[in-house]
């Protein structure tokens, strides 16, 4: 456990900049929107935190595998650990991400109401059919970033091992599906369920799924090079 | 705790190059190793071996009958402090020692004030702030406080200066916690190392060519002075390692401990070990042979 607390703070450590400058900023342009239609009551101003914080989200999980075998490595860490450890963070911090915007949106809500001001908060999960509270709205947040910064991770870790060209042929059969018209249809499916799954179904499903890519790398893990070049 | 480093037959491979090459050697407790080597003798892949970072090609590495490799119990054992060790430039010195106190159960938290003390690190400052230099002495902090019974360095000195070279070997050599310890401090220049280390572990092209005592080289290695013609340069061919001549004077360059009642001067050990590695020197070898027949 000492060492898991370990690769947590290395992994911290790395990222606590980029994560206070994120939360600063993404409260900045809420800040802004709340000046702006308070200056131009004329106008509407939307906004969508969640989306910004999902970009993040993926960004935040293509570089954590690398962070913690950089530097967990040195330490005399093992590579399951160090996945281990990449893991559980990944976790945390999806629900602390998902907890703060949460937090931040259901905070703002009753402040421009009192502000009677013309802004408003827009969330994916609008397009959901899940009702407006605190508990369901983490739950499904917390394992959208968890799908996402998995599915980020996963690809960085290609990348590392394998290759940028086993990435760009990851990329191309993605977009494959995407053109085709004999399996597209499959993601307007997946769109229409997330639209009409209730609460329970999305959450367990979205979490089942990320943890089943999470399991993938498990049997190659030992083997996992440390060096890129291979030295 | 005694403590027995083995490496049986390790071999590895970089692609299409050899680096390690069945190299076998066994480590005590207690005793200070130097390993030596040229560059790409395969140092670094060795070491990186011996710490789980590389897994061996073919061949075993193991501390006291257990293999480092993925092995957490074994692991913890080691620390192993590389050339440019890897420091986030983020962390402050405070960080990196708590970093480091996860990982290392019996991490030395004193030693580590000490050492910090001894090279002038500020326990606030941040890595990206300090020099070549510093990054060097906070990676030796850590590796002189884990605690760990086998410490490994890659070329500690490298970026530090002659003040801090001192520092840091009055910390590793004064310090009777390290008396059951291993110790590997890797380095191109081993004339300062030296006093400190009791045996060399040199490597050459990948194979192990030596592992003996300082002391045993210094005994059986010295310099004979002459005349062209004097009876006194008269040595096995096999033992002359270098041949210099001006005028009529020769000075021979050999590795004999029964000629060591003939020696005049003391071989230089970087000396010594530059032509023991010297690709060229069976070929020089075989020049004079000709010339002399």
């Amino acid at each position: 456990m000492k060492e898991l607390k370990g690769l947590w703070k290395i992994l911290w450590l790395d990222i606590r900049r980029s994560y206070s400058i994120f939360w600063s900023i993404l409260l900045f342009f809420v800040i802004l929107g709340i000046g702006i239609s308070i200056s131009f009551p004329q106008g509407e101003v939307s906004w969508n935190m969640d989306g910004a914080v999902l970009i993040y989200q993926i960004v935040i999980g293509a570089m954590l595998f690398r962070i913690a075998f950089d530097y967990g490595s040195t330490f005399g860490s093992t590579r399951k650990l160090m996945y281990v450890g990449v893991v559980s963070f990944l976790f945390i911090l999806s629900l602390v991400s998902a907890f703060l915007l949460n937090a931040l949106y259901f905070l703002l809500q009753p402040l421009l109401s009192v502000l009677d001001v013309n802004m408003e908060l827009n969330s994916l999960l609008h397009m959901s059919t899940i009702s407006e509270n605190f508990f369901g709205y983490l739950l499904i947040l917390f394992t959208i970033y968890v799908f996402s910064s998995t599915v980020s991770m996963l690809l960085s870790i290609l990348k590392q091992q394998v290759g940028a060209i086993a990435l760009y042929g990851t990329a191309g059969i993605f977009a494959l599906t995407v053109i085709l018209p004999a399996v597209n249809t499959y993601w307007v499916d997946l769109f229409y369920w997330f639209s009409r799954a209730p609460l329970l179904n999305m959450f367990l499903w979205i979490l089942l799924v990320s943890v089943v890519l999470l399991c993938i790398p498990v049997p190659f893990v030992r083997q996992f090079q440390i060096f890129s070049d291979k030295k | 705790m005694t403590y027995c480093l083995k490496v049986e037959n390790v071999s590895y491979r970089h692609g299409k190059v050899n680096a390690l090459n069945n190299v076998s050697f066994q480590l005590e407790s207690g005793k200070i190793y130097g390993l030596w080597g040229r560059n790409g003798a395969g140092k670094t892949t060795l070491m990186r071996c011996m710490t789980g970072l590389l897994k061996t090609g073919s061949g075993n590495v193991s501390l006291n009958g257990k293999h480092p490799y993925e092995n957490r119990d074994v692991l913890q054992q080691i620390c192993f402090i590389q050339e440019n060790h890897p420091l986030n430039t983020q962390w402050k010195v405070k960080d990196a020692m708590e970093i480091a106190s996860c990982f290392y159960p019996n991490w030395n938290g004193a030693k580590a004030k000490q050492c910090l003390r001894a090279f002038r690190l500020d326990e606030k400052i941040r890595v990206k702030a300090m020099s070549k230099g510093m990054r060097t002495a906070l990676a030796l902090t850590i590796g002189l406080s884990s605690g760990a019974p086998v410490m490994i360095f890659d070329e500690p000195t490298n970026g530090l200066d002659a003040a801090v070279r001192e520092t840091f070997y009055e910390l590793l050599v004064y310090d009777d916690s390290f008396e059951d310890s291993i110790i590997i401090l890797s380095t191109h220049y081993i004339q300062e190392l030296q006093r400190y280390i009791e045996e060399i572990i040199v490597l050459h092209e990948g194979k192990l060519i030596m592992q003996d005592s300082i002391e045993a080289i210094r005994e059986r290695t010295g310099y004979i002075h002459g005349n062209k013609e004097s009876r006194k340069l008269v040595v096995d061919e096999s033992a002359i390692l270098e041949r210099s001549e001006m005028g009529p004077m020769v000075r021979l360059m050999v590795e004999d401990i029964e000629l060591s009642a003939r020696f005049d001067e003391k071989v230089d050990l970087q000396d010594y070990l530059l032509r023991k590695t010297d690709r060229k020197h069976g070929e020089q070898k075989e020049d004079r042979y000709y010339e002399g027949a």
